[in-house]
């Protein structure tokens, strides 16, 4: 009885060094815990777990192979092998794994959201709209899944709904980087770069590690330079017209054509000519200058 | 609940294999859209096989030199005909723009194709290629290719000088 209880702390004390970043403590006690008992599938998956955390993709599905040899329908191992598998770019092997899972266990929001990041990252984006809807019909108040909704509603250019879920995201988890994160994308997506810039530097400072994070927050950064602002409202404007700059290029020479027979003054059509090339010349010329800016001026 | 849900989705074409540093296909289009049909015809035909899309090269290739054939046929029959003075600045520039404009469209066209394999491509962090030299060596083989074309169409519709 007091064995067990024991083991139980130990388990609980994996758990927390895992969830807080404590890599070298939680590798520790594993190892501890392994000499004990060599035969646990789920000491093998706090391994897993431990080497997915560090990015090391090889000796996680080691750790997760020997779990499922110890125990082959332990769920955890099978999950975990789904998720490398995803971050391993096998698409489909990730896929028929968490299919499994899934109906197994059709109440269980985390698999909606994992198996619909999966399909995010295919760019399946309405099934992973479906899917984490689902999730939410499941666990309304699960935060992770309001952000990743946040991502897929802000691709899909559906941004009112995708900044409702950022904010409910962050309502939920004021301290979750990928809350943060979520948000930034849904304000960057709306037209509105400083408060992005502000969500992501949060996501940052939550996550310093996470290059995905660190590349959107150089990318709002930019955009909050005063020199490219003017180029950002450009790009975000044309992004909505079907055919984007070419279609504004396509309306300014179809003017340059129809405002004379309309009976414009020539002086007028040279000026809409000149600023339709102003704006063609300063987005051309801003890039350099604001990376430039940025050199000087690195982003706090 | 919907019964799609958990069906599977995910086909081979899902997959990163294949892919080994794809150009941007936005950038392409600005190529296109300086350069014209055929040097951004050539640049997509193999961005395709960059892409892991092998079997769209030629095809891509075939479609884009037709398509260059028909632009031209139109353009010298438009100046046989007369439908079009070319000693007349603004229907020269009006014939350009027109040119370019179909460029642009077709250039659209195939990168629909290309967009999703590229964005999987990003997302899987895959590295893009330079496109510098590959677009010079386009221009170039367009200069060449389009040259080419146009001379043989003006043989067949406007005849020897």
């Amino acid at each position: 009885m007091e064995e067990n209880c024991d083991l139980d702390q130990n388990f609980q004390k994996i758990e927390d060094c895992l969830s807080i970043g404590q890599y070298d403590v939680a590798k520790k006690l594993i190892h501890e815990m392994l000499s004990l008992l060599p035969d646990s599938p789920k000491l093998y998956c706090y391994l897993t777990r431990l080497f997915l955390a560090k990015n090391n993709l090889v000796e996680a599905k080691e750790a997760c192979e020997t779990a499922l040899r110890l125990d082959p329908e332990y769920v955890d191992a099978k999950l975990y092998l789904g998720n490398i598998y995803m971050y391993d770019h096998q698409h489909c092997k990730a896929e028929e794994i968490y299919l499994a899972i899934l109906h197994l266990y059709p109440e269980e929001p985390y698999l909606y959201l994992m198996y619909s990041h999966l399909m995010y990252k295919t760019g399946h984006l309405e099934k992973a709209q479906k899917l984490l809807e689902r999730c939410l019909q499941i666990n309304p108040e699960y935060d992770d899944a309001h952000a990743a909704l946040a991502s897929v509603l802000a691709e899909r250019k559906n941004f009112f709904s995708s900044l409702q879920h950022g904010k409910k995201g962050v309502e939920l988890s004021p301290t979750g980087d990928i809350s943060h994160y979520s948000l930034g994308i849904s304000f960057y997506s709306m037209g509105r770069p400083f408060k992005a810039r502000h969500h992501l530097r949060e996501a940052l400072r939550l996550d310093p590690n996470d290059s995905g994070t660190e590349k959107a927050f150089l990318q709002a950064d930019f955009a909050t330079r005063w020199l490219s602002l003017p180029v950002y409202y450009f790009s975000w404007i044309c992004d909505k017209i079907p055919g984007e700059q070419f279609t504004l290029w396509a309306i300014f020479v179809a003017a340059f054509y129809v405002l004379p027979m309309l009976g414009v003054h020539e002086k007028v059509v040279i000026i809409t000519a000149l600023a339709y090339l102003g704006i063609a010349l300063y987005s051309w010329v801003s890039y350099p200058l604001t990376k430039l800016w940025i050199k000087l001026r690195p982003p706090k | 609940m919907d019964n799609d849900l958990l069906s599977p989705t995910l086909t081979i074409e899902d997959e990163s294999i294949g892919i080994d540093e794809p150009w941007n296909p936005n950038i392409i289009l600005f190529i296109t859209f300086f350069f014209g049909l055929i040097t951004g015809g050539l640049l997509l035909a193999y961005n395709f096989g960059r892409l892991g899309m092998g079997k769209y090269l030629r095809l891509t290739i075939i479609i884009t030199i037709f398509l260059a054939t028909i632009i031209s046929v139109c353009t010298f029959l438009l100046i046989a005909e007369n439908i079009i003075d070319v000693k007349n600045s603004k229907e020269k520039t009006l014939l350009r723009v027109g040119q370019r404009g179909l460029s642009l469209f077709i250039a659209f066209c195939i990168i629909r194709k290309q967009r999703k394999r590229y964005r999987l491509a990003q997302m899987c962090d895959i590295e893009n290629g330079s496109l510098w030299s590959p677009a010079i060596a386009a221009i170039v083989a367009a200069i060449f290719i389009g040259g080419f074309i146009n001379g043989v169409v003006k043989i067949i519709v406007i005849g020897l000088p």
